[in-house]
């Protein structure tokens, strides 16, 4: 048997509440072991200063005054929110549902009209996508819908007609700045100072057939935006 | 049946406090709860049940820290009297004498601050640092103040005697003051209840293991203190 073991059984030796097998293993081994042997010295000795030092019993007439005392106080009041919560009682959930129990066929409705219902509030929560996402979508096809009516040339020959607006937009110190390659045909941007607008507009009705609206033919940064087609034969 | 009772059965039954605890641990448990749940439903008789079963086990724990009986009498009214002014505060009626004794151990500790602030059974040597070993005297001798008139020479022998076993009987004191609580209740109930490892877990909550172990520590720590290893 080693220390440990000992070391675990010390106070049942001591107070010599071992069984008899346990108390012939602890005696042996304290013989041999002389720090078991001093551990064994010194709980002795512990112990008996401990009971040394045993508090007295309580006065005779500690209980009685004890319960005596007890009894006077009144029983404290339930707490507030203990009784609140015992008034309050939970629907059941039977009862809550019961509105769909009343009518069967009604029941399918009302799902109908909560889908319905859920849907409109979504689409309305949906805005529509700006037009900066939309423009170059696909390769070339491009939506005009960022100019509400582009002015719209159409000619027989459209490499001649760009040339030949190329050189009206420079006269009038006017400057391309995008030409674009569209489904419905080429979109030209340009600018041009405010002052030349009107004599260069007017110079763009000898090109062929032209249609200029009065306004809407200018995208948000103020170029005004011009779609070539080819003619129809 | 209320929501309130409800609730508390629910939570009983989910609770993972009775899961791995000893029979008899379980049955003081229940048997505490049965009676401080019949004592809320304003039934006296079952804190009577309560008093008998932890008055004696509260005095030797406040006589532990307190080493004076009347105060210890006291102190051990005063635990019942709020423990029963309070009972509403109490939500795990299984602890019951946990509750108890931390409303015990208060008091005590208040009464032990009184001492101090009025310099009442302090020892000449000041040890404000640790609260508890403050009271290192038994206070009944210190308060009795000796006429120097007294014929001493006579009961010279008895004197020294007394005296011997007042400063065996304040060292085993300290000695004590300065465990930890718990170790000191596993002493105390151990000792002087005679109670075996089993019945000291069951009462203080606490597993067989764990109590020997304290035991066995508490008195590995007391057989070191030196003014303790002087005196045998």
């Amino acid at each position: 048997m080693d220390c440990k073991k000992i070391k675990g059984l010390l106070y049942e030796f001591v107070v010599s509440e071992i069984d008899e097998n346990s108390r012939i293993e602890v005696e042996g081994h304290i013989k041999e072991c002389k720090q078991c042997n001093l551990d064994v010295e010194k709980m002795r000795d512990t112990l008996e200063l401990l009971k040394e030092a045993e508090p007295p019993p309580p006065s005779s007439d500690f209980r009685e005054r004890l319960l005596m005392r007890v009894r006077e106080i009144p029983l404290p009041p339930k707490p507030f929110l203990q009784r609140l919560a015992e008034r309050i009682r939970i629907p059941r959930i039977k009862w809550a549902l019961e509105p769909l129990y009343i009518k069967r066929s009604l029941k399918w409705a009302t799902v109908a009209a909560g889908i319905l219902l859920t849907l409109t509030i979504t689409r309305s929560f949906i805005t529509e996508k700006p037009h900066e996402e939309e423009k170059l979508q696909r390769g070339f096809q491009i939506t005009l819908s960022e100019v509400k009516s582009p002015i719209i040339i159409e000619s027989g020959n459209v490499d001649v007609t760009l040339a030949r607006l190329k050189e009206i937009i420079q006269s009038h110190n006017g400057k391309v700045v995008q030409v674009l390659q569209t489904d419905k045909g080429l979109k030209i941007t340009f600018s041009v100072g405010k002052e030349e607008e009107g004599a260069l507009l007017s110079e763009l009705r000898q090109l062929g057939k032209v249609q200029i609206e009065k306004e809407g033919f200018k995208d948000k940064n103020g170029n005004i935006v011009l779609l070539l087609k080819e003619k129809e034969r | 049946m209320s929501n309130g009772e409800t609730f508390s059965s629910l939570k009983r039954l989910f609770s993972k406090d009775n899961i791995n605890v000893s029979p008899a641990k379980a049955k003081n448990r229940e048997e505490d709860a049965g009676w401080v749940r019949r004592l809320k439903n304003g039934d006296r008789t079952a804190f009577d049940r309560l008093v008998e079963k932890y008055q004696k086990d509260i005095y030797l724990i406040c006589y532990s820290i307190l080493w004076h009986r009347e105060e210890a009498e006291e102190a051990t009214m005063v635990a019942f009297e709020r423990s029963f002014r309070k009972i509403w505060s109490l939500n795990d009626e299984k602890k019951y004498f946990a509750f108890l004794k931390q409303i015990c151990a208060n008091y005590c500790k208040d009464i032990i601050r009184k001492r101090i602030r009025e310099r009442k059974y302090v020892d000449g040597t000041k040890t404000l640092g640790k609260e508890i070993s403050v009271l290192t005297q038994d206070p009944l001798t210190v308060s009795i103040p000796k006429r120097p008139d007294e014929a001493l020479e006579e009961k010279e022998e008895e004197a020294q005697y007394e005296a011997t076993q007042n400063s065996r009987k304040s060292a085993i004191r300290k000695a004590l003051s300065e465990l930890r609580e718990i170790e000191r209740e596993i002493v105390v109930l151990k000792i002087y209840k005679e109670l075996t490892f089993e019945e000291v877990a069951v009462k203080l909550d606490i597993s067989a293991n764990t109590a020997k172990t304290g035991f066995y520590r508490a008195l590995n720590k007391l057989s070191n203190f030196q003014y303790l290893r002087e005196l045998v």
